[in-house]
């Protein structure tokens, strides 16, 4: 299947192909998942390249009836080796449809995990926060760049994955799991994304304590103590609760509703 | 209140379209959904700051596995038009759309049941081979009906929430108000409890600190602490290469060792 050079056909193919993966979101189901796009993905190829109309038709319900589901920017690099393999197919029938289907099916969830924690929470996170820190002034430039760093980005990954997944079929993905750095990079993407949601505690999270309680006919600044001791560090300690409320089970829309329910008792106390 | 309603509401599809037109998960985030109901309503500035900070409430909300926590597109579209609509405060409106969002979530069951629903419809159109009809029907799905119901639920609550929410901040007293406010500041917590419950590392805590301090004790700008921190996991993953480099030399070593006696 490794094909170095592509013709000048195959690429306005591609350039059709990368027009069918843009519908990976668009109406997914809980049949098929993405298989919706995948079929509108692949059908440049088997058009073109299935001389006889029974097995083409066999081949477009077959992509259209598959389960799909993958991260929507990894989903370019599936459809450029689905589509090698069914230009494989079509040109000379010595593929087995079970290898199509099988290699598909499991490259999905690699992929998806891949692209989870790369891209949705590791490259967002850092887009975001940037976009954020721009935009929480009234900057409408913040969201445009979010726009095109992250929207763009996903865009040009997308579409570099389809034309090297065409390329080199498996054999990228293989080399990158073969060589065991997956799970180091997925390490280093971590700590990056730690580092943001660090910073992203420290300027997002307001926690203010108004209460300033007269003992002993001297006021107690509670909120200036706490400063001086650390600031932020109501901020630290919600975030702690928090995270070891979700680690417990509790789900997020209980938690939101905790936290509202909290506010409002020590609002009502007076103390915040 | 009508047209300003059905700008939210139109805002709200519009940013569908687009999402659905690239399927690349930007237009429907809070951040930029903020900024164009914001646009589109005639205040740019209160749809930006909102859409920032909704996107940090968010943030950790996502389609992974395929369960959603809540409805953040419609909780964007309803807050920020709720804020520009009755004049109440920004705190208040991201208290507001966070409980939207909430309570919202359930319609987005429908938006899949639509979709599940047309299934044999492309079955049939995939078995008589006809591509170019199946991505016509796809279009019209995605204009027509996907986001038909959803779209309607945003308009009917900004329309007569707006009203709603008018008549009740009279009336509610001011501990209310100020608790909603106070949990707008916080809401942002769980969105980054979630998206550092993604994350796989076992110094993770110790990073969080990180990124704390150099931000609030060095106040460095956001960007520097990006790049402080893409040096930091590059030279992380250059140890940790080295190591595992080194142990994957001694396990063939091993294994050819084995061999060889074996062979022997």
């Amino acid at each position: 299947m490794p094909k170095q050079n592509i013709s000048k056909e195959d690429k306005a193919l591609l350039k059709k192909s990368f027009w069918g993966t843009c519908a990976c979101l668009r109406t997914t189901s809980s049949v098929v998942g993405q298989g919706r796009a995948m079929l509108l993905s692949t059908a440049p190829f088997i058009e073109k390249y299935y001389k006889n109309k029974e097995d083409r038709d066999e081949a477009i319900l077959r992509e259209a009836s598959e389960y799909v589901n993958t991260n929507q920017a990894m989903f370019g690099l599936l459809a450029g080796v689905t589509d090698a393999m069914e230009k494989e197919k079509g040109e000379h029938g010595n593929l087995d449809t079970a290898v199509i289907s099988g290699l598909k099916a499991s490259l999905m969830g690699p992929l998806a995990g891949i692209g989870d924690s790369f891209i949705f929470n590791c490259l967002r996170v850092i887009i975001a926060g940037i976009s954020i820190s721009i935009a929480s002034t009234g900057n409408i430039f913040g969201s445009i760049l979010f726009a095109i760093l992250y929207g763009g980005g996903t865009l040009a990954i997308r579409y570099w994955g389809l034309v090297e997944g065409y390329k080199n079929g498996t054999k990228l993905i293989d080399s990158a799991f073969n060589q065991g750095v997956i799970p180091l990079i997925m390490d280093a993407c971590s700590t990056l994304g730690a580092i943001m949601i660090g910073a992203l505690i420290a300027t997002n999270v307001k926690v203010t304590i108004v209460a300033a309680p007269v003992i002993g006919g001297a006021t107690v600044d509670i909120q200036g103590m706490l400063d001086s001791i650390m600031p932020g560090l109501l901020s630290l300690v919600l975030f702690a609760i928090c995270m070891k409320a979700l680690k417990k089970g509790m789900t997020p829309i209980k938690l939101i509703f905790t936290i509202m329910g909290a506010c409002l008792l020590l609002s009502l106390l007076g103390i915040l | 209140m009508l047209t300003k309603a059905l700008l939210v509401t139109l805002s709200y599809y519009l940013a569908w379209m687009l999402d659905s037109i690239f399927s690349n998960q930007t237009f429907t985030r809070p951040i930029v959904l903020g900024a164009i109901t914001g646009l589109l309503c005639g205040d740019v500035k209160t749809g930006v700051i909102m859409g920032a900070s909704l996107e940090a409430v968010y943030m950790g909300i996502s389609g992974i596995g395929g369960v959603t926590a809540a409805d953040y597109r419609s909780a964007t579209a309803i807050g920020v038009g709720l804020v520009i609509c009755s004049g109440i405060t920004i705190e208040e409106g991201i208290a507001l759309a966070a409980t939207a969002g909430a309570l919202l979530v359930s319609f987005m069951q429908v938006t899949v049941a639509v979709s599940n629903v047309m299934e044999p419809v492309y079955m049939r159109l995939a078995k008589e081979g006809n591509v170019k009809k199946y991505n016509l029907v796809m279009w019209l799905h995605m204009f027509l009906l996907q986001h038909l119901l959803d779209t309607l639920v945003v308009f009917v609550v900004v329309y007569l929430g707006s009203g709603v929410v008018d008549k009740l901040m009279a009336v509610i007293p001011s501990w209310v108000i100020n608790g909603l406010s106070v949990s707008g500041g916080m809401l942002v917590v769980v969105g980054l409890c979630l998206t550092a419950q993604a994350l796989s590392s076992k110094a993770l805590p110790f990073f969080i600190l990180l990124g704390f301090v150099l931000s609030k004790y060095l106040n460095l700008p956001i960007m520097a602490i990006a790049m402080i921190g893409v040096v930091i996991s590059y030279v992380l993953f250059s140890q940790n290469k080295k190591i595992n480099d080194a142990k994957k030399a001694n396990a063939t070593v091993v294994k050819d060792n084995e061999e060889d006696d074996f062979y022997a």
